[in-house]
């Protein structure tokens, strides 16, 4: 109970703090900062307590509740936010010197904290609802931060996506329970057998997968995360590579585990709904990262890619995939964030934005493509990088439910990933400069969270027994 | 120490080595002399294994909380002591021929450090005992190993690099779906319990299964027709590097192979499926392809990397005939060719290292300036021609009886044309170096300079080297290294039965029974 006012209200707190009361600007940091720190300690500490346990339960009706319950895969969300939060606070300290109106940015990015935190922590469908509405109002302003026509336009587009995502996750909320007269989240599914004809159940799982797609950067629906890379990097970094997006996955995963249910899904045959615009998303996605030369943009492309991975791997209905799913939410994060990281780092330190301006930028700014390289091999598949772990599972999860052939859609986005990330570190080390190049590396509150962050997803490699153990402890009744 | 710990200690006194030179401010070449001692304790330490084997004892290591959820798994046998007793042996020589080599080349400590890194994969995949653990190794031994070949940074080592890379990349997707699959179907992927699964059936999953794992060790082992990466590759790095690239990297696609005829799916599986058959008719076609192209070769290192691709093929193809002999040919081989290339490569080398000259028909009395070490050459080509009483003899002689045994006498013809066609490409060398040109009676299979012959190599011009002033002698430190090579393909001529060569009877014993 405790804890979860520190993950969910704490943060709320400090952004009131700071748009209310408008402290100087070290002290923003500070408080931020602060607060960062609590909230990460607070989802380790989460680690120990025993689980499954209902944390709040407030209800309003009988069907309308507030609850927050702490489950295995709650909890690999909160921590995953938690802790890359504190490290962006940490980053956007270098990167925002160059950006105004701070006060504001650091209140929405810590209110957006609190927020995936009641995400993750959501014990019913209202409650996700909720808070899942809350992220795109919160996260609105730090999309349209820089208030240049792009930026609004980009925020306007936003907006939309999001708010219609959520009208359709609402209507089918409302479609659940009417019929159901509950929306907890139970693992196997809270759909008593029978009750649904399988044109009602093909509506409802249209809906989840339609609604919760928009922030999971499904296409069609993903058209809003290209265009919102023209916020800040720490907000494309942690907002669109780990926070939002990763909260629209989240929806799915939940709904498709914990509501619907495997049973469900299999006895009604339910689960080519939600593979095949995995299968399109993760293809398309991946072609089209080639064509974008705007350094973000194809990164934006790949997290589109990579997210449809985890639909992917939960849409197997094995444990497998399952696995693959939950290891791919934590180790996609590590990666996306590095590289966004990266990318934040090449533009301070060089002035570089396009890929097509990268020629020998390796030499200028060895740590940071060090960091890339390590992250695209990660994002490629290929050891000693976490990604690695999470292509194994997805492999295994198609081929324990009988279907090599998205076995194939795997192996042939790994090497697509080869050939949009390849590239980039061939151009930076290639053409050595003849004098001794100038290191113009960005500042170390920049360049240490990148370093720290490109080592761990070496060590998650040798170690992933965090993501492993949450994710058998979710199939074992959590 | 445990003896079953020293694998273990193997694999990873590499890789200490070289995060050590990249991390620690020692001189270049406090690193280079530290690199090679490091390799000759390895060397040392592989001795120390060599009775366990011997004896016949299986050392087995597991590793839990490491690669989860599998665990690193290590297993020693005949199979892959031998064959990590031909990646130390080679990676000394080639170490110590680099400590002189790489003194006049740019960004050593690199070098070294990628070197030891490479390493390290090679010895993890070779005493790799279960799937997951040898796939890990294998893709880090791949990836890592480009390093090295772009290691001189120009256009066409870049070139070289890009293929290098994607291919290597390509294969170890085809190996991630074959390994997946088996553990579908086997439930497990430790090479022991495989060696007791049988394939439930000779259908398409299995099929499928079986091909990628071709595909995906084809290209890695430079098999025809994934080869096309292979001649710009072990040309571009540098000498020592090209040595351990052909000597050795080649051999760890092959060492998959046979893991997987032998122990994954299983002789009497294969030979009931038929299904060797197209491994043994690339093999085949890689032999003579081979061959024929390494003839109109100029670039003497591009010669020798098309020749690799020949011998390759024949490894491959004693693998796929399925017969002792064949086997005991191909293992036997595996042993002879790394001798034979790495020696072929330093040689070449030094002769770049010493006059500059890269191409063959540059090479013209190359014999009095370097006599030593054209004889070591001379010794070394004999024995890839298979003459006896040299190495190579005694792995074709096997292979030979093993088509034949194995009742496909074809391949003991391609066998018999191969050599000759090696002649073809090896002797003008030999003559051109120590007789005058015109005066050879192979003269009409000279390559002639590009302004009298026009366009005939098939591949794209490397920029030829600076030509160095005529350095003095030969340092030793690269001459022993050719010189043991010969030599040692001279021991392995005269005494094929004693160790380390009887390891391959040991080998064929443990798949056929005595």
């Amino acid at each position: 109970m405790f804890l979860l006012l520190i993950l969910v209200l704490a943060p709320a707190l400090t952004a009131c703090l700071l748009l209310f009361f408008a402290p100087p600007e070290r002290a923003c940091w500070r408080l931020a900062l602060a607060t960062s720190i609590l909230v990460a300690v607070g989802a380790l500490r989460l680690l120990a307590e025993p689980r499954p346990r209902l944390l709040f339960d407030y209800r309003f009706t009988p069907i309308v509740s507030l609850a927050f319950v702490m489950d295995a895969v709650g909890l690999l969300f909160s921590l995953v936010a938690s802790c890359l939060w504190f490290f962006t606070i940490i980053y956007s300290h270098g990167y925002m010197k160059h950006e105004g109106r701070i006060r504001s940015y650091l209140a929405f990015l810590i209110l957006s904290l609190g927020i995936t935190n009641g995400i993750a922590l959501a014990g019913n469908l209202v409650t996700l609802f909720f808070f899942y509405e809350a992220l795109t109002l919160s996260t609105f302003p730090l999309v349209i931060h820089r208030r240049t026509p792009e930026a609004m336009r980009a925020g306007i587009v936003y907006l939309a996506y999001n708010l219609i995502g959520a009208t359709l996750v609402l209507l089918a909320i409302a479609t659940l329970a009417g019929r159901v007269h509950k929306v907890d989240f139970i693992y196997g599914g809270i759909i008593p057998p029978g009750l649904f004809t399988r044109a009602e159940l093909v509506r409802l799982v249209v809906l989840f997968v339609a609604g919760f797609g928009v922030k999971a950067a499904v296409i069609p629906l993903h058209h809003w995360l290209p265009r919102a890379m023209v916020a800040p990097t720490p907000v494309s970094a942690l907002l669109h590579a780990v926070a939002v997006v990763n909260a629209g996955v989240f929806g799915l995963l939940r709904v498709s585990a914990y509501v619907l249910g495997r049973e469900t899904l299999n006895a009604f045959n339910l689960a080519p709904l939600l593979r095949w615009p995995m299968v399109v998303t993760i293809i398309l996605g991946s072609i089209w990262a080639f064509r974008q030369d705007d350094l973000k943009r194809r990164l934006a492309y790949s997290t589109i890619s990579q997210l449809a991975y985890m639909g992917l791997g939960a849409s197997f209905l094995t444990s497998g995939g399952w696995t693959a799913a939950l290891l791919h939410f934590f180790n996609h994060a590590l990666l996306k964030i590095t590289l966004f990281f990266c990318a934040g780092n090449l533009a301070v330190g060089s002035g570089k934005t396009k890929v097509s301006e990268l020629l020998g930028v390796g030499f200028h700014q060895p740590w940071t493509m060090g960091a890339f390289a390590v992250a695209s091999l990660g994002m490629i598949g290929l050891p000693p990088a976490n990604g690695f772990l999470s292509k194994w599972y997805l492999g295994l999860g198609a081929l324990e439910a009988g279907k090599p052939g998205f076995l194939a859609v795997v192996l042939i986005s790994a090497l697509l990933n080869a050939g949009y990330f390849l590239p980039i570190l061939f151009a930076a080390f290639r053409s050595r400069p003849t004098s001794p190049p100038s290191l113009s590396e960005p500042p170390l509150t920049m360049l240490v969270p990148t370093l720290v962050l490109a080592l761990s997803c070496l060590v998650f490699f040798f170690w992933p027994h965090l993501p492993l153990h949450l994710s058998s402890w979710s199939e074992g009744g959590a | 120490m445990r003896i079953t710990l020293l694998p273990l200690v193997i694999i990873v006194a590499p890789v200490i080595t070289g995060l050590l030179t990249l991390l620690v401010p020692w001189s270049e070449e406090r690193k280079a002399r530290f690199s090679l001692f490091v390799h000759a304790f390895l060397l040392a330490a592989l001795l120390a294994l060599f009775p366990a084997v011997h004896a016949g004892r299986s050392l087995a290591y597991k590793l839990a909380p490491l690669f989860p959820p599998y665990g690193l798994s290590l297993r020693v046998d005949a199979l892959s002591f031998l064959v990590t007793l031909v990646v130390a042996f080679i990676w000394f020589l080639s170490s110590l021929y680099a400590l002189e080599y790489m003194r006049h080349e740019h960004h050593i400590a690199r070098y070294w450090a990628f070197s030891n890194f490479t390493l390290s994969g090679c010895l993890g995949v070779a005493f790799a005992g279960d799937l997951f653990s040898f796939f890990v190794f294998f893709e880090f031994m791949s990836l890592i190993s480009y390093m090295l070949v772009i290691h001189t940074e120009t256009p066409a080592a870049f070139r070289a690099g890009v293929k290098y890379l994607y291919l290597g990349i390509i294969g170890g997707l085809f190996l991630l779906y074959a390994v997946i699959a088996t553990y579908d179907l086997a439930g497990t992927l430790a090479f022991d319990a495989l060696r007791s699964f049988t394939f439930p059936d000779y259908g398409l999953y299995s099929f499928s299964i079986f091909l990628s794992y071709v595909v995906g060790f084809g290209i890695k082992a430079g098999m025809v027709p994934l080869h096309f990466w292979l001649p710009d590759a072990h040309p571009v790095a540098p000498s020592p590097a090209s040595a351990l690239l052909s000597g050795v990297l080649l051999k760890m696609g092959a060492y998959g192979m046979a893991r997987v005829f032998l122990d994954v799916f299983g002789l009497s599986y294969l030979a009931t499926s038929g299904w060797a058959e197209i491994v043994a008719v690339l093999a085949g076609i890689s032999i003579i392809f081979g061959s024929l192209v390494a003839i109109v070769q100029d670039d003497l290192k591009r010669r020798l990397a098309y020749s690799s691709i020949s011998q390759m093929g024949y490894i491959l193809l004693g693998l796929s005939l399925l017969t002792p002999a064949a086997l005991y040919g191909a293992v036997l081989h595996i042993l002879n060719h790394a001798l034979m290339k790495s020696g072929l490569f330093l040689a070449a080398g030094a002769v770049m290292y010493r006059t500059g000259r890269h191409k063959v028909s540059e090479l013209d009395n190359i014999g009095r300036t370097m006599p030593r070490t054209m004889l070591a050459f001379t010794i070394t080509a004999l024995a890839m021609v298979g003459i006896p009483p040299l190495g190579g003899f005694i792995s074709k002689w096997y292979l030979g009886l093993g088509a034949v045994v194995g009742g496909r006498p074809v391949f003991l013809f391609f066998l018999l044309l191969s050599s000759f066609l090696n002649a073809l490409y090896y002797l003008p060398i030999v003559t051109r170096a120590f007789f005058n040109r015109a005066a050879c009676p192979f003269a009409a299979f000279q390559v002639l300079p590009p302004e009298e012959a026009g366009p005939t190599s098939l591949g794209t011009e490397l920029p030829p080297l600076p030509p160095r002033p005529l350095a003095p002698e030969l340092p030793p430190a690269m001459l022993f290294p050719i010189v043991s090579l010969a030599a040692g393909t001279l021991f392995s001529g005269l005494y094929p039965m004693s160790p380390p060569f009887s390891l391959a009877a040991d080998v064929v014993k443990a798949y056929f029974g005595g």
